[in-house]
C-alpha cells in the first residue's frame, strides 16, 4: 500500500518538471539553388541557435549526435543522395528531421511537350520539364506546372536513341494546400518497328494517410530490361476527389510536376 | 523508527526512478531566456489559461491594455468574443457574441474615453465600441472608394487610430487597400492595394501609427506574405520598405522606442507551426528575436529570419503592458490562452 501511495506521488513531480523545462528544436533550413543537377551541386544548412548543433547523414540514416556535425557546405555529386538534418541540444528536445534528396541529369532530352497547365501555375517555359530547376516545395515557385484537370499527357524526345530503363517525375506533394500526388502515373516507350507506343511501367499511388507540410517527392517508374527508344509518353491521372479525412473532401486535387528525366 | 522508514521510502522512490530511465538520464535542463541583446524574456505558457467549458476561445487573434492596467482579448469565439484579464492573469470579465468573425483590436483614448475598434472579417464590417461592449459606430465596407462592388470583397483585418481621430483601416483580407475616415467614419482616401510596384500590398494585415518621432509621425503597414512592413506618410504617400525576410510578420505594435510584431510563420517552414515574436529598434533594425535566430545584418541587409526555437505556434498578436511585460495571441494553435513574457534584466 505505502509503495503505491509512493508512487502517485512521485509521477507527477517528475512529469511536471520534464513537461516545463522541455522545448523542442525548430528544424534547421536547408538552402540549394535546385535539387536536379548534372555534375555536382552543394548544400547549405542554416539554424543558429546557442545551446545547439546541427547534425546529418549522407546515407539516408537518421542523424543523431554521433552523425556528422554541419560546419560547411556539403557537397553532392551521386545521384539520389539524401541528405538529412536534425538540430540536437542538451536544454532541448531534438527537431523534427529535415530531408532533401537529390537528383542527377539523366540522358539528354531534346524536347518535352506537355498538357497546358492551369494558368496560374504556367513554370518556366517549353523546358520547364528538364531545366534542371526545382525541388523547392514552396508551390508560388516559378519551377512547377500545376493542374487541375483529369489527366495530364507529357511526351518527350530523347536527343539519341538509347537504351532506357528509368523514368523518373518529381512532383510537390502539399495536401494542406491541396496539392497532392497523381491516383496513377504511367510511363509508355517507342517502339519503332510496330510505330506504336508500349508500357513501360505503371504505378498507382493511394493517398490514404496525412502527410504534413509541404516537400518533393519523386517517383522512378523502372522496366525489367532496357528498351531501345528515343521517344517516352506519360500518362499521368490527377486526383479527381480529395479523400475524406482532408478538409477539402470530394473536390478536385492538384497536381504539381517540376522535372522529368530518363536514365 | 522514524529514520528506518524515511530509509525504506527512498529505496522505494529510487526504485521507481529507475522504471523511468528516460526521465532519469535526462540532465537538469536550464531555464531557457527566449531573444537577443536587451530584449530578453522568460515565458509564462499558463498565464491565459482558462477554464475551457467556461470560457472557451478559438483564435486569439489581438491584445491591448487599457488605462486601468487590464488587458483585452479578442477571440472569434463568439461565447465571449472579449475576454478582459488582470496582468497577473485573473479573468476579470467577458463580453461580446455577435462577433463571429473578430480579428482586429485596437484601443483608443478619446477625449478622456478609451473606445474598441473591431475588424470582423465575416461581418465585413468595422465596429465601435464602449470598454464594455456598447456598440457606438459600424462602419460597412467601403463603396466610396470606388473599389468595391459588395462586402464580401472587404475582409478588414486592422485598424489604427490618428490622435486627431482619423480611422485607417487595412483590408489585410479583402484587397489590400488602406482605407482613411474621420473621426465621425466619414471617408477621406484610401491607397496601397495589389500590385507590381513597391507602393502595393499583399496581405495588409496590419496598420499603426508611429509617432516615436513625434514631429514626423508616420503609418506602418503590415506586407506580410511579402515579409515586410511598408511605411506611409499620414495621408498615404509610400515612404519606404522595411524588409524582415522570412518573418510573416502581423500588426506592428509600437511601445516606447521599440515595434514588436508577432511572426505568423518562418518563410522557410509554411504552416508548421514555425512562428516566433521580432523585435525592432527606432531605426527600424532588429534586435531581438524571440524563438527565433539572433538577427544579423550584412551590409545593412537583414539575414533570413526563422524560428529557432518551438515555443510558439502561430503567433498572431503582442502587446506591450505598463511594465514592459509581453503578451502574446496566437492564432488556430490548438485554443491555446494567451502567454505572458517578463524582460530579464
Amino acid at each position: 500500500m505505502r509503495k503505491l501511495l509512493l508512487s502517485f506521488y512521485c509521477l507527477p513531480l517528475i512529469v511536471s518538471l520534464s513537461a516545463q523545462d522541455s522545448f523542442q528544436l525548430a528544424p534547421p533550413l536547408l538552402k540549394y539553388s535546385s535539387i536536379f543537377f548534372s555534375k555536382q551541386t552543394s548544400l547549405t544548412i542554416k539554424f543558429i541557435q546557442p545551446g545547439a548543433k546541427v547534425y546529418y547523414t549522407t546515407n539516408n540514416e537518421e542523424p543523431t549526435e554521433q552523425s556528422n556535425v554541419y560546419v560547411k557546405p556539403v557537397t553532392i555529386s551521386k545521384n539520389f543522395t539524401t541528405i538529412k538534418a536534425k538540430a540536437i541540444g542538451n536544454n532541448f528536445t531534438p527537431s523534427s528531421t529535415e530531408s532533401v534528396s537529390f537528383i542527377k541529369d539523366g540522358l539528354p532530352i531534346k524536347n518535352v511537350e506537355f498538357t497546358k497547365p492551369n494558368d496560374k501555375y504556367p513554370g518556366s517555359g517549353s523546358n520547364t520539364l528538364f531545366d534542371n530547376k526545382g525541388g523547392n516545395p514552396a508551390a508560388n515557385n516559378n519551377t512547377w506546372l500545376g493542374y487541375d484537370c483529369d489527366t495530364v499527357t507529357i511526351s518527350l524526345t530523347l536527343k539519341k536513341e538509347k537504351l532506357i530503363q528509368s523514368v523518373l517525375l518529381n512532383f510537390l506533394q502539399n495536401e494542406p494546400g491541396w496539392i497532392f500526388l497523381p491516383e496513377q502515373i504511367t510511363a509508355e516507350w517507342y517502339n519503332k518497328k510496330t510505330n506504336s507506343y508500349q508500357l513501360l511501367a505503371t504505378e498507382n499511388i493511394s493517398s490514404e494517410k496525412e502527410t504534413a507540410g509541404s516537400s518533393c517527392v519523386y517517383r522512378l517508374l523502372s522496366s525489367a530490361q532496357k528498351i531501345k527508344t528515343d521517344k517516352i509518353r506519360i500518362h499521368i491521372l490527377v486526383k479527381k476527389s480529395i479523400p475524406s479525412w482532408h478538409p477539402g473532401k470530394g473536390n478536385h486535387a492538384w497536381m504539381f510536376i517540376d522535372e522529368v528525366k530518363v536514365y | 523508527m522514524k529514520r528506518r522508514s524515511f530509509i525504506q521510502q527512498s529505496a522505494i522512490a529510487a526504485t521507481g526512478f529507475a522504471c523511468m530511465p528516460s526521465l532519469l538520464s535526462t540532465k537538469q535542463k536550464e531555464e531557457i531566456i527566449f531573444g537577443h541583446n536587451n530584449k530578453r524574456y522568460r515565458l509564462d505558457t499558463n498565464w491565459g489559461k482558462l477554464d475551457f467549458e467556461r470560457y472557451p476561445v478559438k483564435d486569439c487573434h489581438e491584445m491591448v491594455q487599457d488605462s486601468k492596467g487590464r488587458i483585452i482579448l479578442l477571440t472569434n469565439e463568439t461565447k465571449n468574443n472579449v475576454i478582459i484579464y488582470d496582468k497577473k492573469g485573473k479573468l476579470l470579465t467577458t463580453w461580446g457574441n455577435e462577433y463571429p468573425g473578430a480579428h482586429g483590436l485596437t484601443l483608443f483614448n478619446e477625449n478622456g474615453e478609451e473606445v474598441l475598434f473591431i475588424c470582423d472579417n465575416n461581418r465585413h464590417q468595422v465596429i465601435k465600441t464602449t470598454l464594455d461592449g456598447r456598440v457606438l459606430m459600424t462602419l460597412d465596407y467601403p463603396k466610396e472608394t470606388g473599389e468595391y462592388t459588395k462586402a464580401e470583397e472587404y475582409i478588414p483585418t486592422e485598424t489604427a487610430i490618428a490622435p486627431n481621430g482619423d480611422i485607417y483601416v487595412a483590408d489585410g483580407y479583402g484587397k489590400d487597400f488602406v482605407m482613411q475616415y474621420n473621426h465621425k467614419g466619414e471617408y477621406i482616401r484610401h491607397w496601397g492595394g495589389r500590385g507590381k510596384e513597391e507602393k502595393h500590398l499583399q496581405n495588409a494585415h496590419g496598420v499603426c501609427i508611429d509617432a516615436r518621432d513625434k514631429n514626423n509621425p508616420v503609418i506602418i503597414v503590415t506586407s506580410r506574405e511579402q515579409n515586410a512592413f511598408k511605411r506611409y506618410t499620414m495621408d498615404g504617400n509610400f515612404i519606404d520598405t522595411i524588409h524582415l525576410p522570412g518573418a510573416w510578420v502581423c500588426r506592428p505594435v509600437i511601445h516606447g522606442e521599440y515595434l514588436y510584431a508577432a511572426v505568423l510563420q518562418s518563410q522557410s517552414h509554411l504552416w508548421q507551426q514555425s512562428g516566433f515574436i521580432t523585435i525592432l529598434d527606432k531605426n527600424n533594425k532588429v534586435v531581438s528575436n524571440l524563438a527565433g535566430n539572433e538577427p544579423l545584418y550584412v551590409d545593412g541587409k537583414l539575414d533570413e529570419l526563422y524560428q529557432t526555437i518551438k515555443a510558439f505556434q502561430y503567433p498572431h498578436d503582442v502587446c506591450i503592458d505598463d511594465e514592459e511585460n509581453l503578451y502574446l495571441a496566437q492564432w488556430n494553435s490548438g485554443h491555446v490562452y494567451p502567454y505572458k513574457l517578463t524582460p530579464v534584466v
